[in-house]
C-alpha cells in the first residue's frame, strides 16, 4: 500500500514554484531520505504531506486522503522540525504527558527512557532549551508518537556528533521493532546513508530521482584518466561532474548505463565507485564545475 | 496492513481543549491580577458629589464595581485576540488538530473564560463592599435598594457571562481577520480607532442602537438568544476566515 | 482643542490595553499552569468568603430603606410667602420659637453669619406688643433618609432696636452609598436609568415674624422679606 501519493504536485510561494509538477509515491514501512539543497522544496513537500499547507495544483494523497485540514491524516502523521513550538507555559514533562493524550500509539516508556538518557530535566521549558537540545527533544516526540507516517525535517540541526549518532541508532532500532513509514530530510546524505532504504532527490521543486539505496550505488561511476581520452569518451554522454586533477588528468562522474566499463579499463581509465552522498552533491550542483569555476 | 489511528472531531476537540486549559492558564492569573487592581482603584469611590444648601453641605461617595466590570471586558477581548496570534495558533497545531478543531477548542476555552470571568466579576462586588465597609469608609452607608438580593446576583452573573461571550467572540473574529495578511495587524487597529473617532465626531447613534439591542433587552430568553446568535456568527466567520490559513508557516 | 480632548480618553484606553497585553505576556512567563490555577482558586476562595461576610454582617443592611416620615409631597414653606397659605397648617415643621417684648418704633434687621446663606423671612402684622418669631424647617431627605435633625436652627437676638438673625454654622454631612452593577439590572424594566448613587430632596426654611402694627421695619442687607397679609 502506498502511504504517500503525489501527482503533478505544484506549490506556488509568491512568484516561485517551491514544488513543480512533483509526482512521487512512497510505500508503506520504508525509510526514505529526502535529499536536496537548501530551498529545493523539501520542507514544502513535508508540510503539505503533514496537512499544514495546501497544494496550488496537482493531487496529493496521504493514506488515501487529502491531507490539508484532515484530522485523520493529522492523527497518523507527525512532522518534526526545529520550528516545533510548544507553549511556554508547559514544562517538558507536561509536553510528554500531552503528547501521550493525543497519540494513541504513544510509547511512554520509550519517551521516558530517551528523556532520561539525554538528561533532560522535567521542569525545563521548551523555549529555554539550546538548539541541539530542542532538536533532541523534538526527536523524542517524533519517535515515541509511533505515527504511521513519521517525518523528520533536518532533525539533527544543532546536535552534537555523538547525539546525532545516538539519534540515528535509536531511529533504526525503533523502526525495526515497530515498522512504519519514515521520511527524513537532509541536505547531506552521508550521515543517514546507512539508515535509508530509498532516496528521493529533489531539485528546484522537481523530482530528480527516487531510487533504492542499492540502485543509487550503481547509478554512476567515477572515471579518472587522461583529459583528452575522458573528453572524447564523454562527448555525447551525460556527465554529472568533472574536475581537472593534476596537469593532464581529469576525474569525471557519469551515469553508469552510458559507459562500457570493460572498454574504458582497456583504455587506461580508472573506474571507481562513487559514494551516494558525493553523487547527490554533484547532481544538485547548478554548474558542472563547482565553486572553482567561479574563480576562473 | 498497518493500523491507523481514527479519532473523531469531538474527541480531538476535547483533547485540544484540555491542552489549552494548561497552555492558557495565564489567562486566569491575569484575570485575578486585573480584578484585584480594579478593586484597588474602586476603593477611592467611583463617584463623589457634594451639594450645599441651607447651611448644610452633603457629600456622598458612591462605590461600584464598574472598574472590575470594564477591565474584565477588556481582558476577554485582549485574550481572545491573543489566542488568534500566529505563535498561539502554531502551538495549537503541535499535536493532532485541524483548523476546525482548533477553532472549536478555542471557542470552548473562551466560553469557560467567560463563565469564570462573569462569576468572579459579580462576586468581586461583594469583596469591594466588604473591604469598603470594614476598612475604608467610616461614613454612614445609606441608600435604598442597593442590597444584593439573590436574584440580583444570579441575573448579574448570567448577564455578565453573556456579555463576555459576546465580546470574546467578537475579539476572536477580529483577531482571526488580522491573521489573514501581514499588513492587517497594522490596518485593523487603525480602522477600529478611526471608526471610534468617526462615531464620536458624527455623534452617530450606533452605540445607542447597540446598547438598545443588547442592554435594553429585558427578556432573558431574547437577550441570551441575541448574544448566542451573534457569537455563533462570529465564530462561523472566524472558522471560514481561518479555513485557508496554513499552519506552521 | 476638541480633538485633543477627544483623543485623550482614546489614548488612555489604548494605553490601558497595551499595559494589560504586556502584563499578560509577562504573567504568562511567571506563572506555570499550576500556579495560574492556584491563583484563581485562592481568589475564588477570597470571593466566596467575602460573600459570606457580606450576608452575615451589617454590610448588607440598608440604612433608611425609607424614613418612617418620608413624605415626598411634603408642604413647601414658600407657599406661605407667595400663595398666602396660612402658617397654622405648617405647625408640624416648627423648629424653634422666640418672643421679644419691644417698645420702639423702628426695627432693624441684621444678618450674622455666612453671606452665601440666606433665609426667607415672612412678616405678619398683628395687634400686640411683642415680636413673635418662629422658625420652620421641612425635612431633608438624602437617599430617603431624613437628615433634618443634623441641621442647626438659626438663632435670633434682639439688641435694643436691632433684630439679629444669626445663621447657624454650616454643617457637613458625609454619606456613602453603593450601586448595583449594570448587569444586575439586565432583566429589569427601565434598566436604562442608572442610579447615580445619591438623591437629595432639599427641604425649605422659613422664619415667620409677627410684628406689632405700629413698628416700622428696615434692613441694611438684602434680606428677603415678604409681608404677608392676614
Amino acid at each position: 500500500m502506498n502511504v504517500v501519493e503525489c501527482k503533478d504536485l505544484t506549490k506556488k510561494q509568491g512568484q516561485l514554484n517551491a514544488l513543480n509538477d512533483l509526482s512521487i509515491t512512497i510505500k508503506e514501512n520504508t525509510i526514505t531520505g529526502l535529499i536536496g539543497r537548501n530551498g529545493a522544496g523539501k520542507t514544502t513537500l513535508l508540510k503539505i504531506l503533514a496537512g499544514y499547507w495546501y497544494e496550488t495544483a496537482g493531487e496529493v494523497r496521504v493514506f488515501n486522503e487529502q491531507p490539508f485540514q484532515s484530522l485523520f491524516v493529522s492523527a497518523n502523521v507527525i512532522y518534526v522540525d526545529d520550528q516545533m513550538s510548544f507553549s511556554g507555559r508547559l514544562t517538558l514533562a507536561d509536553i510528554l504527558k500531552e503528547a501521550n493524550r493525543f497519540y494513541p500509539k504513544w510509547d511512554a516508556k520509550l519517551a521516558e527512557r530517551l528523556f532520561d538518557y539525554f538528561s533532560f530535566q522535567p521542569n525545563q521549558i521548551h523555549i529555554h532549551l539550546s538548539k541541539g537540545k530542542k532538536s533532541t527533544f523534538n526527536m523524542i516526540i517524533g519517535l515515541a508518537s509511533r505515527c504511521a507516517l513519521t517525518m523528520f525535517d533536518e532533525p539533527t540541526t544543532g546536535m552534537d556528533a555523538s547525539v546525532r549518532k545516538d539519534f540515528y541508532r535509536a531511529l533504526l532500532k525503533d523502526y525495526l521493532a515497530h515498522p512504519r513509514t519514515i521520511i527524513i530530510s537532509s541536505h547531506h546524505l552521508e550521515e543517514i546513508e546507512d539508515l535509508l532504504e530509498d532516496v528521493l532527490l529533489i531539485e528546484q521543486g522537481k523530482k530528480y530521482f527516487h531510487l533504492s539505496m542499492d540502485e543509487l550505488k550503481e547509478y554512476a561511476v567515477g572515471l579518472t584518466g587522461r583529459t583528452e581520452i575522458i573528453e572524447q569518451w564523454t562527448a555525447n554522454k551525460e556527465v554529472i561532474y568533472s574536475r581537472q586533477i593534476g596537469k593532464d588528468t581529469t576525474y569525471c562522474v557519469a551515469k553508469r548505463d552510458y559507459i562500457p566499463l570493460e572498454q574504458a579499463k582497456q583504455l587506461g581509465i580508472e573506474v571507481s565507485s562513487i559514494a551516494a552522498s558525493d553523487l547527490c552533491v554533484y547532481l544538485t550542483r547548478k554548474q558542472k564545475g563547482g565553486i572553482d569555476d567561479v574563480f576562473k | 496492513m498497518m493500523s491507523l489511528n481514527k479519532m473523531s472531531l469531538g474527541v480531538i476537540v476535547k483533547k485540544q481543549f484540555q491542552y489549552k486549559l494548561k497552555a492558557y492558564a495565564s489567562v486566569f492569573s491575569s484575570l485575578v491580577v486585573l480584578q484585584i487592581i480594579a478593586i484597588l482603584f474602586s476603593l477611592g469611590g467611583n463617584g463623589s458629589s457634594g451639594s450645599y444648601n441651607n447651611n448644610l453641605s452633603i457629600n456622598t461617595t458612591l462605590y461600584t464595581n464598574t472598574s472590575v466590570l470594564i477591565l474584565t471586558m477588556l481582558w476577554i477581548v485582549i485574550h481572545a485576540i491573543m489566542i488568534t496570534t500566529k505563535a498561539e495558533r502554531e502551538n495549537g497545531f503541535t499535536f493532532v488538530s485541524n483548523q476546525l478543531s482548533n477553532n472549536l477548542s478555542n471557542a470552548l476555552f473562551l466560553l469557560l473564560a467567560s463563565v469564570l470571568g462573569g462569576i468572579t466579576t459579580i462576586l468581586a462586588s461583594f469583596l469591594l463592599r466588604v473591604i469598603v465597609y470594614f476598612f475604608i469608609d467610616t461614613n454612614p452607608i445609606i441608600g435604598t435598594g442597593f442590597t444584593y438580593q439573590l436574584s440580583d446576583v444570579l441575573i448579574g452573573i448570567v448577564a455578565m457571562i453573556f456579555y463576555l461571550i459576546l465580546l470574546g467572540s467578537f475579539g476572536y473574529l477580529l483577531g482571526m481577520i488580522t491573521q489573514l495578511h501581514r499588513m492587517l495587524p497594522v490596518i485593523v487597529p487603525v480602522l477600529v480607532i478611526g471608526m471610534i473617532i468617526t462615531i464620536a465626531q458624527t455623534e452617530s447613534d450606533v452605540i445607542i442602537r447597540l446598547s438598545e439591542f443588547y442592554y435594553q433587552e429585558t427578556n432573558a430568553l431574547f437577550f441570551i438568544l441575541k448574544i448566542l446568535v451573534t457569537s455563533i456568527l462570529c465564530f462561523i466567520g472566524a472558522i471560514l476566515v481561518s479555513h485557508r490559513l496554513e499552519a506552521r508557516r | 482643542m476638541s480633538i485633543i480632548s477627544m483623543l485623550l480618553p482614546l489614548i488612555i484606553f489604548v494605553f490601558i490595553i497595551l499595559v494589560i497585553a504586556v502584563a499578560a505576556g509577562k504573567l504568562s512567563k511567571l506563572f506555570t499552569a499550576k500556579r495560574g490555577y492556584w491563583m484563581l482558586f485562592g481568589y475564588s476562595l477570597l470571593l466566596i468568603i467575602s460573600v459570606g461576610v457580606y450576608y452575615f454582617s451589617a454590610v448588607s443592611e440598608e440604612e433608611g430603606v425609607q424614613s418612617k416620615d418620608f413624605d415626598m409631597n411634603r408642604d413647601d414653606l414658600y407657599n406661605v410667602l407667595y400663595d398666602g397659605a396660612p402658617i397654622e397648617s405648617y405647625q408640624k415643621y416648627l423648629e424653634k420659637e422666640w418672643e421679644f417684648p419691644y417698645e420702639g418704633d423702628t426695627l432693624y434687621f441684621d444678618y450674622l453669619g455666612d453671606d452665601m446663606n440666606t433665609i426667607n423671612v415672612a412678616v405678619e402684622r398683628y395687634d400686640g406688643n411683642s415680636i413673635e418669631a418662629s422658625f420652620y424647617q421641612t425635612p431633608i431627605y438624602v437617599n430617603g433618609e431624613n437628615v433634618r435633625e443634623y441641621m442647626n436652627p438659626i438663632d435670633l437676638q434682639l439688641y435694643s432696636d436691632q433684630l439679629v438673625i444669626e445663621l447657624a454654622e454650616s454643617r457637613e454631612l458625609r454619606f456613602s452609598s453603593f450601586a448595583k452593577e449594570f448587569p444586575m439590572q439586565q432583566f429589569r424594566e427601565g434598566n436604562d436609568d442608572m442610579w447615580s448613587g445619591y438623591e437629595i430632596e432639599w427641604g425649605t426654611q422659613l422664619l415667620y415674624l409677627r410684628i406689632p402694627n405700629g413698628i416700622k421695619t428696615s434692613s441694611n442687607y438684602d434680606i428677603y422679606i415678604e409681608y404677608v397679609s392676614e
